[in-house]
């Protein structure tokens, strides 16, 4: 693991991208409408771009495309979060991928230092676990050129967290140096967390790595009142993630280029951690109660 | 109606999955048990056990190479046989459809087969499903007709062509639009199979899924890349070690597809009734499957508009009353009158009902008290219509023949298949 890859890392977020509720402004909601259609994500095919949908007496955004590479053992929620992120119905029962299953999503964001705007185009590469071991094509096809690797686990499953550590333990190629990002999921279970808090300070410090903790699934009650109707509420919901995803992107293309200097002591933000979660668990779960 | 499938190792009866249709629980470990037994016991006896009727339920057992077992209970309609074992035999193809025959055949770790098997459920699980679509029921492909059926033969092969492979096609909310000869020359079987997999991708994405054509290939993996141009519409060509995912969806989808966002956007918008705007229907019709038996090929639709003061507009009938009663009309008539379509492959036909008649039966109808169906079975072709119960009986004849004769001209029928020598 070479040591300057993720120095950059803990810059504070919201420094070079718009967080606050930036959807919610006049001008955000005006970006915002080219990914949206009545009040529901607007889904993409490969033909398709929301750059057409952008009224023409706004700035045209840039597009900013990156391949993000999911990584995890089998059942610790990456279809379901692929379809959270993109604004989709999260399948309430596991269905195991059977090959690589890429998709698309779009997410504008305003430039802090410059004032521009961008568009984000994501794409998520998961890939089935049995179907990865049974043929040899389909991890290097998910890893080739990725911009960054989304490593996941769960937080009710120990052994994924265990996996973990032996995957960053594992020497990474230095041909290529995508973003590394570990996703925990099922944070909504967190009272029956298998891994503490202390644990996962331990492992930020250690790979200098950012973390962030996802709900996908929400009781039936919840997840109707997100997608229904023509609220945004579903943007308001995966928008604190989204944007966080997005600056550690923007950045770390930066830091490639050239165009951002490496901070040269790593600085851990502790703010930074809260901004992760949905805007609906702020309250409750900042705790440092030890599960297990 | 409720629907159970367990499929056990056929040495052992060791469980391997179960799948269940409706709310219900799946069958405890004992009455799995006890449905493997007693198919052993006749196996060791030198009998085969086919199936067994119950007052509600039918059971049916197959056992596929000496290897897997596959049990399917469900509620007893009283059609024949022949229609439950081309469900079965789906389910023993989807199978090998993901995991190839011959992991199939010659299990070595149940673990691991268990493991990889359930890459197939949502195939199966829609295999279960009731469906809009005629396919499965009828092994053939669900076809869209539209005006761009032609126009976009020409996009299709050229993207094909570009990613090195003979076989191709393009569907659009899970019926088939295009295709390549190759692709048509494919069983119906698999053709159904192929679709109902993309038509389980989520909406938006591109993917590459490893694919044994079930009968062409039964042993050596494709790669199946499903790209969606548009939200529903779905491009998908079927190669080997190239071209990568990525290389077909940044290099090969614009210059073969960029001229083509109206046709695509008109199979978008083509019309719940799947016949163009331009044949004039009969207001009594509420929905048809049309089939052409030799090409495998299932036109239908049980969504055909009320025609305001049609005389269907009486006595709406909502789509689900439409589908329940063709599909028994389809299951009474197919096997008891008209021969079923089946793949070649299959080897399981005999004994069935239209057998036995002293000529072949060319036309039925029967009568409700809210409906009336009407069948033919003429020229390649197999049609059920299902009328209003406004419609006269002596009308449904001609309205019939006539909405055959002009459908059956339709360039989806057009044989494109290459011939094999
Ligand atoms: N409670 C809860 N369940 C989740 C969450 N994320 C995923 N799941 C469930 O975990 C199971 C496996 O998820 P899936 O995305 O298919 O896992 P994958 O194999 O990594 O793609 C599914 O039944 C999901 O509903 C989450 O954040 N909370
Ligand atoms: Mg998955």
């Amino acid at each position: 693991m070479d040591d300057d890859r993720s120095k950059w890392c803990f810059h504070t977020l919201g420094t070079y991208i718009n967080h606050d509720d930036w959807h919610k402004t006049p001008e955000g909601k005006d970006y915002f409408a080219s990914i949206l259609r009545h009040g529901k994500r607007r889904v993409f095919g490969c033909l398709e771009s929301p750059l057409t949908l952008v009224p023409s007496h706004l700035e045209q955004p840039k597009i900013m495309k990156y391949k993000l590479c999911l990584v995890g053992k089998t059942g610790v929620g990456k279809s379901s979060t692929v379809a959270k992120l993109c604004g989709q119905r999260v399948p309430t029962t596991h269905v195991e991928t059977p090959g690589i299953i890429t998709s698309v999503t779009y997410w504008p964001a305003k430039l802090k230092h410059s004032g521009k705007h961008v568009m984000f185009r994501l794409q998520f590469w998961d890939a089935g676990h049995a179907v990865q071991r049974k043929f040899d094509h389909i991890h290097p096809a998910c890893r080739e050129k990725a911009q960054a690797v989304l490593y996941f686990f769960s937080f009710i499953d120990r052994s994924s967290f265990e996996d973990l550590r032996t995957q960053f333990s594992k020497s990474l190629s230095n041909e290529d140096t995508p973003l590394l990002v570990v996703i925990g999921t099922k944070y909504d279970q967190y009272n029956r967390s298998e891994i503490t808090s202390r644990e996962l300070l331990d492992f930020q410090k250690q790979w200098q790595v950012p973390i962030l903790k996802l709900k996908n699934v929400l009781k039936p009650t919840e997840t109707n009142a997100l997608l229904a109707g023509d609220s945004c509420a579903e943007i308001d919901d995966v928008a604190p993630v989204m944007n966080t995803l997005v600056e550690y992107l923007w950045i770390h293309d930066q830091v490639l280029s050239g165009n951002i200097e490496l901070s040269s002591s790593p600085k851990l933000n502790t703010s930074r951690e809260e901004e992760t979660h949905s805007a609906s668990d702020r309250d409750s779960d900042e705790d440092e109660a030890t599960y297990v | 109606m409720a629907v159970h499938l367990v499929c056990l190792t056929n040495e052992g009866g060791v469980p391997l999955f179960t799948r269940t249709k409706g709310d219900v629980k799946s069958l405890a470990f004992a009455e799995q048990g006890m449905l493997y037994g007693v198919q052993m016991f006749a196996q060791n006896h030198g009998v085969k056990l086919e199936s067994t009727t119950t007052e509600e339920a039918k059971v049916i057992w197959q056992v596929f190479h000496d290897s897997v077992t596959l049990v399917l209970v469900t509620s007893n309609d009283g059609s024949c046989d022949i229609h439950y074992k081309t469900l079965i035999n789906h389910i023993f193809h989807a199978m090998v459809m993901f995991i190839g025959l011959e992991t199939l055949v010659s299990i070595r770790t149940v673990e691991k087969l268990r493991r990889e098997i359930k890459v197939c459920y949502p195939v199966i699980d829609t295999l279960l499903q009731d469906t809009d679509l005629y396919g499965a029921l009828s092994s053939s492909v669900d076809v869209l007709v539209s005006a761009e059926n032609t126009t976009l033969q020409e996009p299709l092969e050229a993207f094909v062509t570009s990613a090195e492979s003979t076989f191709g096609c393009l569907h659009a909310d899970g019926k088939l639009v295009v295709a390549t000869s190759n692709w048509w020359a494919l069983s119906g079987q698999e053709m159904m199979l192929v679709a109902k997999f993309i038509q389980s991708l989520p909406i938006g994405t591109s993917s590459d899924v490893p694919i044994y054509l079930p009968h062409a290939s039964p042993k050596d993996p494709h790669r199946l890349l499903s790209i969606h141009l548009q939200p529903g519409v779905v491009v998908s060509v079927l190669c080997y070690a190239n071209p990568t995912l990525a290389e077909a969806e940044e290099q090969l989808i614009e210059p073969a597809w960029r001229l083509h966002h109206e046709a695509l956007r008109a199979i978008q918008r083509a019309p719940s009734s799947n016949i163009p705007r331009t044949i004039p229907l009969d207001a009594g019709i509420l929905g048809y499957v049309l089939l052409n038996t030799d090409q495998h090929k299932c036109l239908s639709s049980v969504r055909l508009p009320l025609i305001a003061g049609g005389a269907a507009e009486l006595k709406p009938l909502p789509p689900y009353a439409r589908r329940e009663i063709l599909t028994a009309f389809y299951r009474t008539v197919v096997g008891g009158l008209f021969p079923p379509s089946l793949s070649p492959e299959r080897q399981d036909s005999s004994g069935e009902a239209y057998k036995c008649l002293p000529h072949s039966a060319e036309e039925t109808y029967m009568c409700g008290d809210d409906f009336k169906t009407y069948a033919l079975n003429s020229g390649g072709f197999q049609f059920f219509v299902l009328f209003s119960s406004a419609v006269p009986q002596y009308a449904m004849r001609s309205v019939t023949k006539n909405l055959l004769g002009t459908l059956s001209k339709e360039k989806i029928f057009v044989d494109r298949r290459t011939k094999s020598s």
